[in-house]
C-alpha cells in the first residue's frame, strides 16, 4: 500500500514537472509581443512578380492607446499615431509573399486576427481560385474574414482605410461590414465564398467596394449626377456615391463571379434585392416614388417578415422558378402628406410592383449578362433528382441562362411611425 | 499489478468506455467518410451501417448467451483448446495495435497541424505516449471511471458544436436524396459497419462487468448511443457542409466548428473543440492500448501487465512512424480499417462463439450420455 503511495505521488509529481518544463518552452510557443497581426490582406495582379500582396499590420500599441498620443506604432501626419502600417509586395504566391515580408518586419507575421481579404477588379476578373483554396488550407485564416473586391488597387484602397469613429481597425471592418441594417451590400465571408464556389448549385459574390475621392461638397455636382438623377440611392457605383467624408472607403454593391472569375457587378439596389430572394435581408429604407405625386417620395423601412418561398419546376430540361416573398413596411416619411395611413393599401401596391420589378431585373442580369446563379436557385432544381449522377449528366450551370422566375411580393405595411394621420401642409 | 479480473464496474462507466471508443472517429473522420462514400445520401449510408451492426451485435450478443461471464478469449480456449485461444489473442491484439498505432499518428499528426506545427510529431506524440502509459500504469478501474466522469462534458461539447452550426444548415443539401446512388448506400454502409470494430472489446469486458444481462444492456445501450452520435454527426454535417466541399477537410469537425461564429464575441469556437477532441482521442488510445496489453498479458498467460506497458509504448511509437505520410495514414485507415473491420469485429468473434457453442453442446451430450 505504502508502495503504491509512494509510485502514485512519484508519478504526479513527474508528470507535472513534464508539463512545467516542455509546455512552458516548448517549440510552439510565441510571445504574443514577438507576431505582427495583419487586418486585411490585399491580392492584387503583380508587375515584378504574379501576384501583389498588400498587408495592413495593425500597430497594437496606438490601437490599445485610442490611436493618439504617444502610444507608438509610427506616428500620423496629424500627429496621432497611425494604427495600422501597409506593406505591399509582389510574390509568386501568398505564403511566399509572408515569407518575404518577414525579412522586413521585425515581427513574424500571425494571420489568425486577418479581418478582411481585398482583391483588385483585374484578379478577380482573371480569376482568384487559386488565392482562395490557399487560403482555406491555411491554418491562421480565419473562415469568417469578409472577401472584398476593390475597384481601386488594393494597396490604394488599404491607405485609405482611415477609420474616424473607431481607433481599432479590426472593430471597424467588424461594424462595417458584418452589420444587419445596411442591405447595399451582402455580409460575405470567406468561408460562404469558397463554398458557393465550388459545388454546383450556386456562384460566389463578393462585397464590392473602392474609394470614394471627393473632398469638397463641390464635386458633388460633378459626381455622375446626369446618370443618377432621379433614381434609388442604391444605384451608385462605389467611387461616384455622393458623399464628402475624411473616410474615403466605400462600399455599395456586390461583384459576381462565376467559375472563379469575376463576371459583374450588383448595384446597392440589385443587392438588396438579391439578399430579399436568398433571405439574408434585415429591413433597410426604400425611397419610392408616391402614387399621386411622382415627384415626392414615399419613404418606408422594409423588412422580410419570412425567409422567400422558392419553388421550383423542370419542364422540358428549362427550370420554372417561382419566388414569393413576404415584406413588412413601416412609413418613415411621406413628402406629398397625402393621407396614406387610411389607405397604405396604395403605396402598398406601388411599392410592391416597384420591388417585383427591381427584382426581376436583377434576376434577369444573373440569366442574361452573367449566366451566374448567385442566389443559389440550383439547390432547389437539384431536389428534382433521384441522384448525383442524374444531377451532373444535367449540368445546371449550362441550364441557368434558360431559367424563367415568376416574383411575387406580398407587402404589408404595419406602421406609421409617430404621426398616424397626415394633415397636409400649407403649401 | 496483477490481471484485474476482481475489478468490477457499472453499467454506465461501461457504456462511455465502449461509445466513446466507437465515436471518437466522429472527431478525426467518420463524418467525411460518409460523404466520400454516398455523397449527400452519406446519412442514409450511416443509418445502413448502424443498422448492419445491430443484426451482427445481435446475433453476437444472442450466441454468447451460454457463456454468461466469460471473454472472448476464454471462449476461444472452450471452442479450440489453447491454440485457438492463442489465435484469438494474437487477433484481437493485433487489431488492437493497429487501432492504437493509426490513431495514435493521425492524432498527432491532426495536433500538430491545427495546434502545434513547429513541434516534431515525434515531441507531439510522446506526450500522448506518456499519458497513455500512465493511465495504463493506473490500470483499467481508473481508465473506466475517467471515463465516465469525462464522457458527459465530451457529450456536452459534441452537442454544442452540433447546434452551433444550426445557422449554416440547409435541407436542400441533403438533394438529390439517394446521392452516388443506392448500391453505394448498401454496399458502402454495410462495409462501414466497421466503425463499430471496437464492440469486440464489450466481448473483453464480461469478467470487469459480471453476467450476460449486464453485457446485454451495456452492448445495446452503447451502441444506440454510438449509432445516434455516428448518424446526427453524418446528417448535420452534411446539412452544413454541401456536396462536394464536404469531402474536402481532413478534420471535419473542426472545419465546421471554426465556422461557428455568434456575434462578433463568440468566435473561435475551436479551442473548446481540441479540447473536446483531445480528451476524446486520449481515452480512445488508453482504452485500446490497455486492452491490447491486456490481451497480449492474458493470452501469454501473464500474471502482470504492467511490465508489458513500457515496452508496448515503444513498439507502438515506433510503429506509428512506419507510414510514410498524413495521406498514407488516412489510406490504410477507409482502405483497412474501415473496411474489414466488421469481419474480426463481427465474423470472427462470430465464428469463435459458434464453434464453442457446438463444443459444449457436443460436451453436454456426451456427459449426459
Amino acid at each position: 500500500m505504502k508502495y503504491r503511495k509512494m509510485s502514485v505521488k512519484t508519478v504526479t509529481v513527474l508528470i507535472l514537472l513534464l508539463i512545467a518544463v516542455s509546455v512552458s518552452g516548448c517549440y510552439d510557443q510565441r510571445e504574443i509581443d514577438d507576431l505582427a497581426y495583419p487586418l486585411a490582406v490585399g491580392l492584387d495582379i503583380g508587375e515584378a512578380n504574379i501576384l501583389r500582396m498588400t498587408l495592413q499590420l495593425a500597430a497594437p500599441l496606438a490601437i490599445g492607446g485610442g490611436g493618439g498620443g504617444e502610444s507608438g506604432g509610427g506616428g500620423g501626419s496629424s500627429g496621432t499615431a497611425e494604427t495600422s502600417s501597409i506593406i505591399t509586395v509582389d510574390t509568386p504566391s501568398i505564403y511566399s509573399g509572408l515569407d518575404m515580408i518577414n525579412n522586413i518586419v521585425s515581427k513574424e507575421i500571425n494571420l489568425s486576427h486577418a479581418k478582411v481579404i481585398v482583391i483588385s477588379r483585374a484578379l478577380a476578373e482573371k480569376g482568384i481560385m487559386e488565392y482562395i483554396q490557399a487560403i482555406q488550407r491555411g491554418r491562421e485564416f480565419r473562415p469568417n474574414m469578409f472577401i472584398l473586391v476593390s475597384e481601386d488597387p488594393p494597396d490604394e484602397y488599404l491607405e485609405h482605410i482611415k477609420p474616424i469613429l473607431e481607433s481599432n481597425p479590426s472593430k471597424y471592418y467588424e461594424l462595417l461590414l458584418g452589420k444587419d441594417y445596411a442591405s447595399f451590400f451582402e455580409d460575405m465571408r470567406m468561408s460562404d465564398f469558397h463554398l458557393a464556389s465550388e459545388t454546383d448549385f450556386r456562384e460566389p459574390t463578393a462585397i464590392l467596394t473602392g474609394i470614394n475621392k471627393k473632398e469638397s461638397v463641390d464635386e458633388l455636382a460633378e459626381s455622375g449626377n446626369k446618370e443618377y438623377a432621379g433614381k434609388l440611392e442604391g444605384v451608385y457605383k462605389p467611387a461616384d456615391i455622393p458623399i464628402v467624408s475624411k473616410q474615403k472607403n466605400v462600399v455599395m454593391g456586390m461583384a459576381v463571379f462565376r467559375n472563379g472569375r469575376m463576371v459583374g457587378t450588383l448595384n446597392g439596389v440589385e443587392s438588396k434585392c438579391f439578399q430579399m430572394v436568398t433571405g439574408r435581408y434585415e429591413h433597410s429604407y426604400w425611397a419610392f416614388p408616391d402614387a399621386y405625386a411622382p415627384d415626392k417620395m414615399v419613404v418606408m423601412d422594409i423588412l422580410q417578415r419570412n425567409r422567400p418561398s422558392v419553388k421550383a419546376v423542370l419542364k422540358d430540361g428549362k427550370a420554372l422558378i417561382d419566388i414569393m416573398l413576404d415584406l413588412e413596411g413601416d412609413f418613415t416619411s411621406i413628402q406629398s402628406t397625402y393621407d396614406y395611413e387610411s389607405y397604405p393599401d396604395i403605396m402598398e401596391r406601388k411599392a410592391s410592383e416597384i420591388i417585383k420589378n427591381e427584382i426581376t431585373t436583377m434576376l434577369k442580369k444573373t440569366t442574361d449578362e452573367f449566366n451566374s446563379d448567385i442566389c443559389g436557385f440550383g439547390r432547389y432544381v437539384k431536389g428534382k433528382f433521384m441522384t448525383l449522377e442524374d444531377w451532373e449528366k444535367f449540368n445546371w450551370p449550362e441550364h441557368y441562362s434558360d431559367t424563367e422566375f415568376n416574383v411575387q411580393v406580398k407587402m404589408k405595411i404595419r406602421r406609421t411611425g409617430l404621426i398616424i394621420r397626415s394633415m397636409g401642409h400649407k403649401d | 499489478m496483477q490481471m484485474e479480473n476482481k475489478i468490477r464496474f457499472g453499467s454506465f462507466e461501461a457504456v462511455t468506455f465502449i461509445s466513446n471508443l466507437i465515436c471518437t472517429k466522429i472527431f478525426l473522420y467518420y463524418t467525411r467518410l460518409t460523404v466520400e462514400d454516398a455523397a449527400t445520401a452519406g446519412w442514409i449510408s450511416s443509418i445502413v451501417s448502424g443498422l448492419a451492426a445491430f443484426l451482427m451485435l445481435t446475433v453476437l450478443l444472442k450466441m454468447y448467451k451460454k457463456f454468461d461471464d466469460k471473454d472472448i478469449l476464454d471462449i476461444a480456449e472452450i471452442a479450440g483448446g489453447k491454440f485457438l485461444k492463442i489465435v484469438t489473442g494474437a487477433v484481437i491484439t493485433f487489431s488492437l495495435f493497429v487501432l492504437t498505432v493509426v490513431v495514435i499518428r493521425k492524432f498527432s499528426e491532426d495536433m500538430k497541424i491545427v495546434s502545434l506545427p513547429s513541434s516534431p510529431l515525434s515531441y507531439v506524440m510522446s506526450f500522448f505516449l506518456v499519458g497513455i502509459a500512465v493511465a495504463c500504469f493506473f490500470g483499467l478501474e481508473a481508465i473506466v471511471r475517467f471515463h465516465a466522469i469525462v464522457i458527459p462534458f465530451i457529450i456536452a461539447g459534441y452537442v454544442f458544436i452540433m447546434l452551433g452550426v444550426t445557422p449554416q444548415m440547409d435541407i436542400t443539401n441533403l438533394m438529390p436524396f439517394w446521392g452516388t446512388g443506392i448500391d453505394d448506400i448498401l454496399s458502402k454502409g454495410f462495409l462501414r459497419s466497421s466503425v463499430y470494430c471496437e464492440l469486440l472489446v464489450l466481448f473483453l469486458l464480461p469478467p470487469f462487468l459480471g453476467g450476460y444481462k449486464k453485457i446485454t444492456r451495456v452492448g445495446y445501450t452503447a451502441f444506440a448511443l454510438s449509432a445516434i452520435s455516428l448518424i446526427t454527426s453524418s446528417l448535420v454535417y452534411i446539412l452544413a457542409n454541401p456536396y462536394p466541399s464536404g469531402m474536402e477537410p481532413f478534420l471535419p469537425i473542426y472545419n465546421m466548428t471554426r465556422l461557428i461564429a455568434f456575434g462578433r464575441f463568440f468566435q473561435r469556437i475551436e479551442a473548446l473543440f481540441v479540447f473536446t477532441w483531445a480528451m476524446a482521442a486520449l481515452l480512445y488510445l488508453t482504452s485500446t492500448f490497455y486492452f491490447m496489453v491486456y490481451t497480449f498479458a492474458k493470452t501469454a498467460g501473464l500474471k502482470y501487465i504492467r511490465p508489458l506497458v513500457l515496452p508496448f509504448a515503444v513498439i507502438v511509437f515506433s510503429a506509428a512512424f512506419i507510414p510514410g505520410s498524413l495521406m498514407e495514414v488516412i489510406r490504410i485507415e477507409k482502405n483497412y480499417i474501415v473496411t474489414v473491420g466488421w469481419i474480426v469485429a463481427f465474423v470472427y468473434t462470430g465464428l469463435i462463439l459458434a464453434a464453442a457453442s457446438i463444443r459444449k453442446s457436443v460436451r453436454k451430450e456426451k456427459c449426459s450420455k
